[in-house]
């Protein structure tokens, strides 16, 4: 177990307030200072916020209790910071305090019915940690199956050392009134002084309850072997709440503040996919692309969840028992049964070239001083695409036509209409052989066009 | 200085050490060392290392200094001992140390034992400039065709005992310290056909008349099964071309970038002007036809009749074929073509390439012969403005 003994600068301690009728009684002296039972992270990657829940068990006496907790040189929210006693009977959250003249402090009175030793949760919203996920994805040199090896990557610039924290992270798009990390900056006694109309505090509270509702519907996590003791990958346990997607990491990892920590998640081997090409000038310019093809369903080997947004790194066998690196493409979030389309760019083997081959004028109009005002162009246009390589390949060839246009003939019909200007062919190109499409299509322009 | 560092420690030993990181603990050599540079822009190093692991979780350190690696690209792969059973070796998580050039893996053995490891990553400042030479032989129908590959290394590191990968070439043992440079031939055809093209790209409005207009000798190579090539693209690159000079030697014809040519794709490069084809090409005559007006006398449509007249002598005791890319504007159609022997081809409504067979000059002729081709096309429905 590779410890890290690095103090931590978030301190709770508990205090029998037994001069607590005056709150300038002097600080209360120092009984016990309880070790975290456990440390729950939720991390959002949409915003920089991460929810932290700590549970300690405290012993409280008969009367007036404090708990001070401190929070120097981190960025949490002191606004966020709540105490949850639990079911414990005989106490009672008498109210909250940050004291005067200093920053970073909170002191909770509690008053106790009886001497009890309790559990207690704090939870609080920091900022500075951050998640990310990739993909090293490895496809055998004939490019028809591939491994993909999901990695979660946690960044913590939180100020704070987070040891054997459970770890989960947040998909999905979050909305926050104010950056938590303005609010840990500006801290409690530091309004800047304007005044937030009621509309923006109904916001910010409403929106807060809707995080600890959805967090409160994740059951605690079971107890599980701490990081040394795991002999496998983590084991993403995954959960949808609400819009959200939360991932729990099984295990337990300490995140040191300034570190990054990947896990890597089981890879999952087999994975077919449909090497194709793909050209469409508005989504990837004038050259075709290679897409390697597949979808998150069982037929792939995928389908057990949705896969969060992030890089994937692609790489082939090269036949000679290396790696041969294709490139890397960002991919958004992927829903259940989704198209995953990689785009590894154009590698030079499918060619494709459009050109027009004959423009016609006809059904010229004049208005009724002999000015030519409409008239239709019948085009002839050839798009030919020749494939390199030595085996087929699927081809989608988006294609634009813009203005008010009629299909009149074309060598292949099989098109699909995508929109009034967009048509689209899902061809194969035979192997190290050309495919010609040719079309006519009749635009109406100025006084003929009507669209 | 300059170190890419894999070291391994034993996790017990990290326990009780403060914050800063310890390292170093072994630093097995390098069993193998595989530079990639079979994708054109990017270089991916893949070095193997025999990594000693204690049983439970052990921590290797990977850092380096001096150079720039990408790190999110910095992949491990286990190879004695992979997968996911109970014996497999695994790999825990990756750790992301501050402001660092490193990073620390934990691995998993379930006892004490030697892993072959494989480090992969992207390193910069390595890049590939490939170029041609291409020596044509007398008759100009075939030369001995070379590509070459300029591989420049500023990463940083030095690549001693690595072994070179490039597309369509077996593995190459070579170093390439930092600094360095290195040319490798990276495709040879000492027999390359190719064709020798005489061709001349006019202009829509410029007439040289009497001067006569540029004519370009171009070589074609396709890059197919039949030319002893066609299994990878030809990268964009210079191409060199060197002739027989007659007498042994040879000589410098010129120099052109050949663009990236796929396999089944032709190349072309220009190697210079033609003095011994002179074309002459004159606006015989253009004009309206069909003119229709508006009410108040402004042209509103109308057709263009063009006539063009081609007079081509061939200098050259063969006969040979000139090309023609004669630029066309609107709906046009050749209404005649008369004269010598000619083919037309169009394949797009902004050029009609015409190709004009010529005699070769016959000895003791005083002058050459002289092809003269009319050319009439009519262009519809032109708007005022458009030509």
């Amino acid at each position: 177990m590779l410890a890290f003994p690095l103090p931590s600068r978030i301190l709770a301690v508990l205090g029998a307030a037994i001069l607590c009728a005056s709150p300038a009684a002097a600080k209360i002296d120092l009984v016990t200072l309880p070790e975290r039972d456990r440390t729950e992270l939720t991390i959002y990657n949409s915003q920089d916020l991460t929810l932290a829940r700590e549970s300690r068990t405290l012993s409280f006496s008969k009367g007036a209790n404090q708990i001070q907790f401190s929070w120097a040189n981190t960025l949490i929210d002191p606004t966020s910071l709540q105490l949850d006693l639990g079911t414990a009977k005989g106490l009672t959250m008498v109210d909250a305090v940050y004291p005067a003249n200093t920053q970073e402090l909170i002191v909770w009175n509690i008053e106790a019915q009886e001497d009890v030793s309790a559990p207690v949760t704090i939870t609080y919203f920091t900022s500075g940690l951050t998640w990310s996920s990739d993909y090293v994805l490895k496809a055998n040199s004939a490019e028809t199956a591939l491994q993909m090896q999901p990695r979660i990557t946690v960044r913590n610039n939180s100020g704070e050392d987070f040891s054997n924290a459970e770890t989960r992270v947040v998909v999905g798009e979050i909305n926050l009134v104010e950056m938590i990390a303005e609010l840990a900056r500006r801290g409690i006694a530091k309004d800047d002084g304007r005044l937030r109309d009621e509309v923006v505090k109904w916001k910010m509270m409403s929106k807060s309850e809707t995080i600890a509702e959805m967090d409160m519907a994740m059951p605690m996590a079971q107890a599980a072997p701490s990081m040394a003791g795991r002999a496998q990958a983590a084991e993403i346990i995954k959960k949808a709440v609400s819009e959200y997607q939360l991932y729990r990491v099984e295990g337990k990892e300490d995140i040191l503040n300034g570190w990054g920590k990947q896990l890597p998640m089981p890879a999952v081997k087999d994975i077919k996919f449909d090497l194709s090409y793909e050209i469409d000038p508005n989504r990837y310019g004038p050259e075709p692309t290679k897409i390697y093809r597949l979808k998150n369903t069982t037929d792939h080997n995928l389908g057990k969840d949705p896969l969060p947004e992030g890089q994937f790194y692609v790489y082939t066998d090269d036949g000679r028992a290396g790696l041969r690196y294709e490139g890397s493409t960002h991919h958004k979030y992927i829903p259940l049964g989704e198209d995953i389309e990689l785009n590894l760019g154009n590698d030079g083997l499918l060619q494709f070239e459009e050109r027009t081959v004959r423009s016609q004028r006809s059904e010229l109009q004049f208005d009724n001083y002999g000015s030519v005002v409409g008239w239709d162009e019948t085009r002839t246009v050839e798009l030919e695409l020749r494939n390199a390589r030595e085996r087929a390949v699927p081809v989608k060839l988006t294609h634009v036509i813009p203005g008010d246009w009629t299909m009149s003939d074309a060598s292949d019909k099989t098109y699909e209409s995508v929109d009034q200007q967009t048509v689209r062919w899902n061809l194969s190109v035979p192997a190290s052989s050309k495919t010609v499409i040719r079309y006519v299509v009749v635009v109406r322009n100025g006084s003929r066009a009507k669209r | 200085m300059r170190l890419i560092a894999a070291s391994t420690l034993a996790l017990l030993a990290a326990a009780s050490i403060a914050p800063a990181r310890t390292k170093l603990v072994t630093l097995p050599e390098r069993n193998d060392l595989v530079v990639s540079l079979e994708n054109p822009n990017a270089a991916l190093l893949s070095e193997e290392r025999d990594i000693p692991l204690q049983a439970g979780t052990n921590s290797i350190d990977f850092s380096w200094k001096g150079v720039s690696i990408d790190q999110s690209s910095v992949l491990l792969e286990l190879l004695t001992h992979p997968g996911e059973e109970k014996t497999s070796t695994r790999i825990i998580a990756t750790g992301y140390p501050p402001d660092e050039a490193a990073l620390t893996w934990q691995i998993y053995s379930p006892e004490a034992r030697t892993e072959r490891i494989r480090v992969s990553y992207l390193l910069s400042g390595i890049s590939q400039q490939p170029s041609y030479e291409f020596r044509v032989n007398a008759t100009e129908t075939a030369g001995d065709f070379q590509q070459y590959t300029l591989l420049r290394n500023v990463s940083g590191e030095d690549l001693r005992g690595a072994t070179l990968r490039l597309r369509g070439l077996p593995d190459l043992d070579r170093s390439l310290e930092s600094g360095e440079s290195r040319r490798l031939l990276a495709l040879r055809n000492k027999e390359l056909p190719f064709e020798k093209l005489y061709i001349a790209r006019p202009s829509w409005q410029g007439f040289l008349g009497e001067s006569g207009e540029s004519i370009s000798l171009v070589y074609e190579v396709r890059n197919d099964a039949a030319s002893g090539l066609g299994k990878f693209t030809l990268p964009v690159g210079k191409m060199r071309l060197y002739g027989d000079d007659g007498d042994g030697s040879s000589i410098f014809l010129g120099e052109d970038i050949l663009a990236d040519t796929a396999p089944q794709e032709e190349g072309q490069v220009t190697l210079g002007t033609v003095k011994d084809i002179v074309m002459r090409r004159y606006l015989a005559d253009q004009k309206r036809l069909n003119e229709r007006f508006t009410t108040n006398r402004q042209l509103s449509v109308f057709d263009v009749r063009r006539e063009l007249r081609y007079e081509v002598e061939n200098f050259k005791d063969k006969p040979t074929t000139l090309r023609i890319h004669e630029p066309m504007m609107g709906d046009w159609e050749v209404t005649s073509l008369t004269g010598g022997t000619t083919r037309t081809k169009i394949e797009s409504m902004n050029e009609l390439e015409l190709e004009i067979d010529l005699p070769a000059q016959q000895k003791g002729a005083k002058e050459a012969e002289k092809v003269t081709i009319n050319l009439v096309v009519t262009i519809r429905n032109v708007f005022p403005g458009e030509l």
